[in-house]
């Protein structure tokens, strides 16, 4: 490169990262704006931290905060008509929705000023709220429920890198399956009443179904084109193609409206020392960390996981090597689509489940793979927890809805700057 | 029973709303921005999933820079600022990734023209792009003022009424918009066939082919990359200025990347690295499109199709389902599209 | 042999590195290492303007990556080489270290590939068009006004016509390039890369995976680029071929230059034949 073109690049790159700080630095919304407003207490006492999420009647969402020390929060609305405003929590130990009372209020926007809305909460024992707690218990806060995101990105991650590992397919229909998961589970969850202790049962069968649709991916549409020797960038669109018809499925199948699991309707905190959790992030992060251990292992240990490593490093050598490509590679879908199928229960546990949740997810997968090193395993899962807890952490000091850019962000830089990723390895020159 | 269903069809209905679609300002801009990708794409192979980043610059630049009033809120400055805006997105996107394998391109892009939606969207720079609910402001939509009013209104050489007949009926508005956007997308193509019978074009097809051969007959691969991303974003970015025109405002949600793949099935579907492609690819897609969402929706209407397999308000997401089935379907069995080259058509940039 | 330019050479000694009369191109301390290992590590070498000089040496000598490395498609960890344009002027020259691809094949340094990269769904003709050098008409600035590259282009053409006459490829003219076999591509190859007039020539490998009938006219072609004034550089695997018609050798093992000279001096090279060649071999050689 030239020095004039250096000199032009890093003032491009200057002009691109102040248009970056831009949404960062500018000045808070100022006071004539139409918005939904509110305080949520307990009694006296003010709640912070907690999330609150506005949709429209459409159910698009306008836009989710989350409290401020003094448990206010503000949204700022397109216009007048009728919202829907979520509490969607975490309150704190010993806090729930009084009896009778939801955590959705619909609201009704009539005239031009901001309205202001509540939910109606009880203390437990009616034992008045403890002050708030210092900042670096609630950032330890966010930061473990970053890890539980995490460790989340880094489940649905694992088969789109195992994928374009032994493929060289970048799978955009990745993130559908990992809708496909928590819409089967929600799905067995509401008609077979399999909910409380019974729900391990429904996450196996979705696990299970998982599997079933990579298997039905790669035998009836992803193994046949690649042995008509189309091309890795035809197949990436072939599963562009997929993925809309995918989704749009689950919205007519599933419908618009966001849902929750049963088992895990809104739930008080539990506390682990300062840690104050619901007490169904306890039980995601086991289930998490342990598959993700249990991946590791097979990946290490087992004759599976050797060949599926080989066909990653050189399919052709592996051939010779006497390892059944086709066979492996079959396997890695399955493998990968069940436990994008598990990632995608347990963000609905955490969450909602709706029919954009695939769509919402796809950027952090590709950020959490890219920062990795696509094809490896273990760089989509270091990537995964990397990319899950900085941009969930960074909630903490940034608006909710800038979060992704924070994902993006190291996204794109990573590509820019070493595009193998962190565990990549070079590509062999010639 | 067959007799029965073609008793409840509304045939000229069907036809005209297809009809209408198909020369639509929606088909007008589609058709722009599929030339511009097909630049990119088509011609020099490069992996623009970031289609939307141009045309929401466009939108946007020209926007801002309206209801700011700066420079005295000029129009046409408003208009030439959208596409400079454009210009400043293909250099960032160009100068640092243009060295990255197609693929890797493809996620660069896709991934900057989130960045660019989620930060106008965002809630902070309400004061400058509006936030989520885009330009101009709830107050001036409300009292039903637009940048688009001087092209729209005040320049608009049309009277006022109605013209056409049947379903092919359109107010001066539209069909001034309309003008201008068949217009754009005829100056477009003919920059376009100017460029591609030159050396310069010969150059471009030469790089989307193979860059090193390129590259060791002393053409300057990055310049023409680069030079092809700005000519190409340019373009898209005027689609999204018309767009904007058409609608009277721009909000992030017009910016989602479904509406890059819909260009990119646009493009597919007429034939990638050939003149007419865009239009013919914009106008047949359009057609399909609002042909295959009226019958569903008449069929749902008169109970053919009962309502447990189809709602009818969920008929809107059909046209999601078939854009899918088209994208792959084209992909598989006819990669070249209506018009491509079959020899030219095989996608394996590298 | 009879025909081999041993006057241009004059005595050069027969010494890796050694000096030779009128250089075109010379390579200092050039190294490039792939992890652990030393792909290339070449102390100075020099190549004579004029003359059909042949890089032989086993697989994983480093010739492919030393073509790159010069060309500009690979950079090296360290070292430079210097293009002498000019014949007898050691002062007219061009550092070619640092620059980039395109850069060094419009100083008259063209390259072919060991894998033809022949543009299959570009027409034969537009395949040569593409090689000629400084077009009008391939700058932005001057693609859409055809009176300012009309002309060029017919001259161009005309070339490019003679070219393809000469190589035998007019009947393809309009065909894509895809439907050349691969002997022919080699040739469009070549043909391309001469479309702009390039002091010096790299061919990578020129006659591998072409029918032996083909063969026999490339060499042709190649003997013609030289007594056309045209320096050649070029990496073969086929004994026969080097041995017939190279002007000079140079014989490279694990990235360093063992030995060079002229056909009979390598073949004589005891170190050559010791290190590398194999006796398989020698006793080929004994033959030339």
């Amino acid at each position: 490169m030239g020095k004039r073109l250096k000199l032009v690049s890093s003032f491009i790159f200057l002009v691109l990262g102040l248009l970056l700080c831009l949404p960062i630095a500018a000045n808070a919304q100022s006071d004539n704006e139409l918005t939904i407003r509110g305080t949520v207490r307990v009694g006296r006492d003010v709640i912070p931290d907690v999330q609150i999420l506005v949709t429209d009647a459409q159910d698009t969402e306008i836009g989710a905060v989350t409290t401020g020390e003094d448990g206010k929060w503000e949204i700022p609305i397109p216009g007048l008509g009728e919202y829907t405003v979520t509490l969607v929590g975490p309150l704190p130990e010993g806090v729930s929705v009084k009896e009778g009372a939801t955590d959705q209020v619909v609201v009704n926007v009539e005239e031009y000023r901001s309205k202001a809305v509540g939910f109606q909460l009880t203390g437990e024992d009616k034992k008045p709220i403890l002050e708030i707690p210092p900042t670096w218990e609630r950032l330890l806060n966010r930061m473990v429920s970053g890890l539980k995101v995490g460790l989340l990105v880094a489940l649905a991650s694992i088969g789109l890198s195992l994928i374009f590992g032994v493929t060289g397919l970048v799978n955009f229909a990745h993130s559908e399956m990992v809708a496909f998961g928590a819409v089967i589970a929600l799905l067995l969850e509401s008609t077979t009443g399999l909910t409380g202790a019974l729900f391990p049962l429904v996450i196996l069968i979705a696990v299970l179904a998982g599997g079933g649709l990579g298997y039905g991916l790669e035998k009836g549409i992803f193994g046949p084109l690649r042995r008509r020797k189309m091309t890795n960038i035809s197949l990436m669109v072939v599963s562009i193609g997929l993925a809309f018809l995918m989704r749009y499925m689950i919205l007519i199948y599933h419908g618009a409206e966001p849902e929750t699991f049963e088992s895990f309707r809104i739930q008080s905190g539990v506390s682990f020392g300062p840690i104050e959790l619901p007490a169904k992030d306890y039980f995601i992060i086991a289930i998490s960390f342990t598959t993700l251990l249990l991946v590791g292992i097979l990946l290490q240990r087992t004759k599976l996981g050797t060949s599926m490593r080989a066909v990653s490093d050189n399919p052709a050598l592996a051939e010779s090597s006497g390892i059944d490509v086709n066979r492996t590679i079959m396997w890695v879908w399955i493998f990968g689509s069940a436990l994008a199928s598990l990632g995608g229960t347990m963000i609905g546990l955490t969450q909602v489940v709706e029919w954009q949740m695939g769509e919402k997810i796809l950027l952090l997968i590709f950020a959490a793979v890219t920062l990795g090193g696509l094809g490896t395993a273990f760089g989509a899962m270091v990537g995964g927890l990397a990319i899950g807890f900085a941009s969930e952490t960074s909630t903490f000091w940034l608006d909710n809805d800038l979060k992704f850019l924070i994902a993006l962000a190291v996204m794109i830089v990573i590509l820019l700057v070493r595009p193998r990723g962190i565990l990549g390895v070079r590509e062999r020159l010639g | 029973m067959l007799m029965n269903l073609f008793a409840e069809i509304d045939v000229s209905k069907l036809f005209g709303l297809a009809l209408r679609t198909s020369i639509g300002v929606q088909a007008a801009t589609f058709a722009l921005a599929a030339v511009g990708l097909n630049l990119h794409y088509g011609y020099t192979g490069l992996l623009n999933f970031g289609v939307v980043a141009f045309m929401a610059a466009g939108a946007y630049g020209m926007a801002i820079f309206f209801t700011q009033g700066w420079l005295g809120g000029s129009i046409l400055l408003a208009i030439a600022s959208g596409l400079a805006f454009a210009v400043i997105i293909a250099l960032s996107i160009g100068l640092p990734s243009l060295r990255l394998r197609a693929d890797y391109l493809a996620l660069t892009t896709i991934a900057i023209a989130e960045v660019l939606r989620i930060s106008f969207r965002s809630q902070r720079l309400l004061d400058l792009t509006g936030g989520p609910f885009g330009l101009p402001s709830i107050e001036d939509r409300n009292a039903n003022v637009s940048f688009a009013d001087v092209i729209t209104v005040d320049w608009n050489p049309i009277g006022k009424g109605n013209y056409g007949a049947w379903f092919l009926e359109f107010d001066e508005k539209t069909l001034w918009v309309m003008i201008i956007g068949w217009s754009l997308v005829s100056l477009a193509s003919l920059l376009i066939w100017g460029l591609m019978r030159s050396p310069w074009g010969r150059v471009i097809k030469a790089i989307r082919e193979d860059e090193d051969a390129a590259r060791a007959l002393g053409k300057n691969v990055f310049s023409y990359k680069l030079q092809s991303l700005i000519i190409g974003g340019v373009i898209a970015s005027l689609a999204g200025i018309v767009r904007a025109f058409d609608m009277g405002f721009v909000e992030t949600q017009q910016f989602r990347p479904q509406t890059t793949f819909f260009i990119w099935t646009v493009l597919i579907l007429g034939g990638a690295a050939s003149i007419w492609g865009p239009i013919i690819g914009s106008m047949t897609f359009w057609f399909v499109i609002i042909f295959s969402e009226e019958l569903l929706r008449q069929m749902v209407d008169s109970g053919w199709i009962p309502e447990a397999i189809l709602k009818s308000n969920d008929i809107a997401s059909v046209r999601m389902i078939l854009m899918g089935i088209m994208l792959a379907t084209l992909m598989i069995w006819r990669p070249q599209g209506l018009v491509g080259k079959k020899e030219e058509a095989q996608i394996d940039v590298r | 042999m009879s025909d081999n330019k041993s006057s241009e050479l004059g005595n050069v000694e027969p010494t890796p590195g050694s000096t030779k009369l009128d250089p075109i191109l010379t390579i200092d301390n050039v190294v490039r290492s792939f992890g652990g290992l030393r792909a290339v590590d070449i102390d100075h070498l020099e190549v004579q303007r004029g003359i059909i000089t042949a890089f032989i040496g086993p697989n994983g000598a480093g010739k492919t990556t030393l073509f790159n490395l010069i060309t500009g498609f690979d950079k090296p960890d360290s070292g430079q080489w210097t293009f002498h344009q000019l014949a007898n002027a050691k002062s007219w020259t061009t550092d070619l270290s640092g620059l980039r691809p395109h850069q060094i094949a419009n100083k008259g340094m063209v390259r072919t590939f060991q894998l033809t990269k022949s543009l299959a769904k570009m027409t034969v003709l537009d395949n040569m068009l593409l090689g000629a050098a400084e077009q009008k008409g391939e700058s932005l600035r001057n693609a859409l006004f055809t009176s300012r590259w009309r002309q060029q282009e017919n001259t161009i053409l005309r070339k490019a016509e003679d070219l393809l006459e000469r190589f035998k490829l007019s009947h393809m003219r309009d065909e894509y390039a895809a439907t050349l076999s691969g002997g022919q591509r080699k040739l469009l190859e070549m043909a391309r890369a001469l479309m702009s007039e390039p002091k010096l020539i790299l061919l990578d490998e020129p006659m591998a995976g072409v029918n032996p009938v083909l063969v026999e006219s490339l060499l042709v072609h190649i003997e013609n680029l030289r007594d056309e004034g045209v320096s050649v550089l070029f990496i073969e695997h086929d004994m026969d071929a080097i041995m017939g018609i190279s002007d000079w050798i140079v014989v490279l093992a694990e990235g360093q230059v063992i030995a060079e000279g002229t056909p009979s001096d390598v073949s004589k090279n005891p170190a050559v034949i010791d290190a590398y060649l194999g006796s398989a071999i020698a006793e080929e050689l004994k033959d030339v």
